[in-house]
């Protein structure tokens, strides 16, 4: 008899909502960063975007749809993936989970959102918006001053006996990330992050592995993601660069056009309330 | 087979665990049989190990205590040594959730019992979702017809609510009452293991035949060969679980109170899409009921998801999930329009794990009023794996404590309002449950 696992469905959604924000943050966007205000930080840079390809072939991709299968040990869960991105910083990921429903997440005009059918609707905030922000720009690499204040390489460590260099990435907010930069090739192998979100705070642990070129830029075909004490395979299905994407693509749901208008709402009452409090 | 939730595995597991299993020995293990129950012992040490949210397991010695019992299943000559060696050591954790399941098992909390003599294979068929439109509930010691929906078996052949079931297919329920009355007499369980134990006999595939001997209004016997016809609702599949179905009913009652029913928290794009249309008719309604009775729970983050429709303040949490070393807040997310007028929940003791979830979490935040009976206390996280031997294993591996602070296993939610159903109000076509909580809304 084929041995199979069944699992309690409650437990699901946050290592989901978990894993999209760090596929966004780290699978996608093959972008760490080096401290530039150290010794051979910027060496490293360099090598580093010269590893997976180059500036010149990272700036000749304007779009980019990629799709992807997703394993999760856990009774046998797989999800379809389609991301699109588009410069300089649009993204939409959509992902359908058999049985689970549909979860999209999205960066549209500096707005940050996820919206799951399990969840509803959300604009991100604080240093979860700054990971999707970070995952949208299709420049991150070459653009990392924008989104860390600070970028150290710490060191040198051998995993599995291969050499790494060990570089954090600190974002304004103290947030940070640490990276594994092989030191012959310069292609990341493994990054450690603290996820904050609405619902918690999670160590995770990202794996990149498998790296093909596509238009000369170099992608990880495969990564595993370790989470909440479980592991999350993902498989490149394929890339495509400057594709005619639909124009609708990045626009922003309904249910998150109500949000962000509701936001506005709110916040110029309680402008409009503040302004009120000096007057007699 | 069918309707193999996480819950009815638990249910089975508990059920066993209490009865006793059955007293059948079955066949000597061949040596490869016993190597399969080692690994199995295995797995499920290390898995209690590694995956229990108390890496010290309220002060075990874990390693004594599996070597206390791995010799048992070494020695086993019987697989039913091998299976009680096991449970041995997990009832040593003092949980409930823990459990090893037969392969028999499944089949029998979803078809016929071991005890019927059936062959475990024949449930493989069992696969249709045959149904009788009737609930079933356990009031006062004898089964009792809570419900029964137009246009199906139960209703075109005359029965009533408040009707009582003799037998079903010959097998009398007071037998099945008694022996589950007794296995759970202190358990918060007892209510939705009587139910599901009647009501299970009341399934089977389309078109088979069930034989009802019932007791009607006025004392008098009736007979009644129903034909199983397909269940109503959307089918949904998800990790390996077998099939699902969903059902969403929302309608305005007089009075423009909003009432809203389904039967589980499953196949999240159908049932919430229908939820949010609900929610979206009633914003202008007086109130709105919530009828979350028999729901045995589902998707957790869907508490999160339906209580965005009614909380608009923002991080607020219906309660969290602690695991080892992580915990996970169960956060509603509000909606850009949200309902703020007054909000009833109906639970009972067939309400279980996800249901729970939602009616605790929306009474701590004082955002509904509940009514009905205290629910299941079925609510602790659980996974069920197979083994090498094929059995199943039921594990715990985090705790919720809703935001109230309450632990929801083995005590449940606890209703604002206790209204018990009885079997005259039934038989007068009222229920009492609704009418209280409707009662309520039109003082608000």
């Amino acid at each position: 008899m084929m041995v199979r696992k069944n699992l309690n469905p409650k437990l699901l959604t946050l290592p989901t909502r978990v894993m999209l924000a760090l596929m966004v943050g780290s699978v996608l966007n093959t972008s760490p960063a080096f401290a530039a205000d150290l010794p051979g930080s910027k060496e490293i840079i360099a090598k580093m975007i010269e590893a997976v390809g180059g500036a010149a072939a990272m700036r000749k991709v304007k779009n980019r749809v990629v799709k992807m299968d997703m394993d999760m040990d856990m009774g046998g869960m797989t999800a379809k993936i389609a991301a699109h991105f588009a410069r300089p910083n649009s993204q939409h990921t959509s992902i359908e989970i058999a049985g689970m429903g549909t979860i999209e997440e999205g960066v549209s005009g500096g707005v940050a959102w996820a919206n799951s059918m399990m969840t509803g609707p959300q604009i991100k905030e604080g240093s979860e918006r700054a990971v999707a922000l970070w995952g949208a720009n299709m420049d991150g690499l070459l653009d990392w001053k924008s989104h860390f204040k600070k970028i150290e390489c710490v060191g040198k460590e051998t995993l599995d006996g291969v050499e790494y260099f060990k570089v954090v990435m600190t974002r304004d907010d103290g947030s940070a990330l640490a990276t594994y930069v092989n030191a012959k090739t310069y292609l990341p192998h493994r990054t450690d992050m603290k996820l904050s979100t609405a619902m918690g705070e999670f160590d995770m642990v990202t794996y990149s592995e498998d790296y093909r070129p596509v238009d000369g830029v170099l992608y990880s075909y495969k990564s595993r993601i370790e989470v909440m004490g479980q592991t999350r395979s993902i498989a490149i299905t394929s890339i495509e660069h400057n594709v005619d994407m639909p124009k609708d693509v990045f626009n922003l749901p309904d249910d998150i056009k109500e949000l962000v208008a509701k936001n506005k709402a709110d916040k110029d009452k309680a402008g409009q309330s503040k302004a009120g409090q000096g007057k007699p | 087979m069918r309707s193999l939730t996480p819950l009815s595995l638990l249910i089975a597991t508990l059920l066993l665990l209490g009865t006793g299993c059955s007293g059948l020995r079955g066949p000597r293990l061949t040596p490869e049989q016993t190597q399969l129950n080692i690994e199995s012992f295995q797995v499920v040490w290390e898995t209690v190990r590694d995956k229990h949210y108390d890496p010290e397991l309220n002060g075990l010695d874990w390693d004594a205590i599996g070597e206390e019992y791995r010799p048992r299943v070494e020695n086993a000559e019987y697989m039913a040594e091998a299976r009680t060696a096991m449970r041995d050591m997990l009832k040593r954790l003092g949980q409930s959730h823990f459990g090893i399941i037969p392969v028999s098992a499944y089949e029998s909390i979803d078809g016929e019992d071991d005890e019927d003599g059936d062959d475990p294979s024949d449930s493989e068929k069992k696969d249709e979702h045959g149904y009788a439109g009737l609930d079933v509930r356990v009031l006062d010691g004898k089964a009792i017809i809570t419900g029964v929906e137009d246009g199906y078996p139960g209703a075109e052949n005359g029965i009533k609510t408040g009707w009582e079931i003799v037998s079903i297919n010959g097998r009398k329920s007071a037998d099945i009452i008694d022996k589950v009355m007794e296995a759970y007499a202190d358990s918060t369980l007892q209510e939705l293991i009587l139910s599901r134990a009647t009501s299970r006999k009341l399934r089977g595939d389309v078109g088979d035949e069930v034989k009802l001997s019932l007791i009607d209004g006025d004392g008098e016997t009736v007979e009644v060969d129903l034909v199983l016809v397909s269940e109503p609702g959307e089918r949904t599949h998800m990790m390996g679980l077998p099939e699902q179905v969903v059902r969403i009913q929302h309608r305005m009652l007089d009075g423009n109170i909003g009432y809203i029913a389904f039967n589980g928290f499953w196949d999240p794009n159908y049932l919430m899409g229908e939820y949010g249309k609900a929610m979206r008719s009633f914003m202008d309604a007086d109130g709105v009921i919530i009828d979350i009775r028999s729901n045995g729970g589902g998707i957790g983050a869907l508490s999160m998801g339906m209580a965005g429709w009614l909380v608009g303040e923002k991080n607020i949490r219906l309660g969290t999930m602690y695991l080892r070393n992580q915990e996970m807040k169960f956060v509603v997310f509000p909606r850009a329009v949200t309902y703020d007028g007054p909000v009833a929940i109906l639970i009972d003791g067939l309400s279980a794990s996800t249901s729970e979830f939602f009616a605790a979490g929306m009474q701590d935040l004082a955002r509904a009023k509940l009514f009905g009976t205290r629910t299941a206390g079925a609510a602790l996280p659980s996974i069920v794996d197979r083994l090498p031997n094929a059995d199943g294993f039921q594990y715990v591996f985090a705790n919720y404590i809703t935001t109230g602070g309450k632990t929801l296993e083995a005590v449940g939610v606890f209703p604002d309002v206790q209204v018990e159903l009885t079997r005259e109000s039934l038989l007068d076509g009222q229920d009492l449950v609704m009418q209280a909580a409707v009662a309520w809304i039109q003082t608000q």
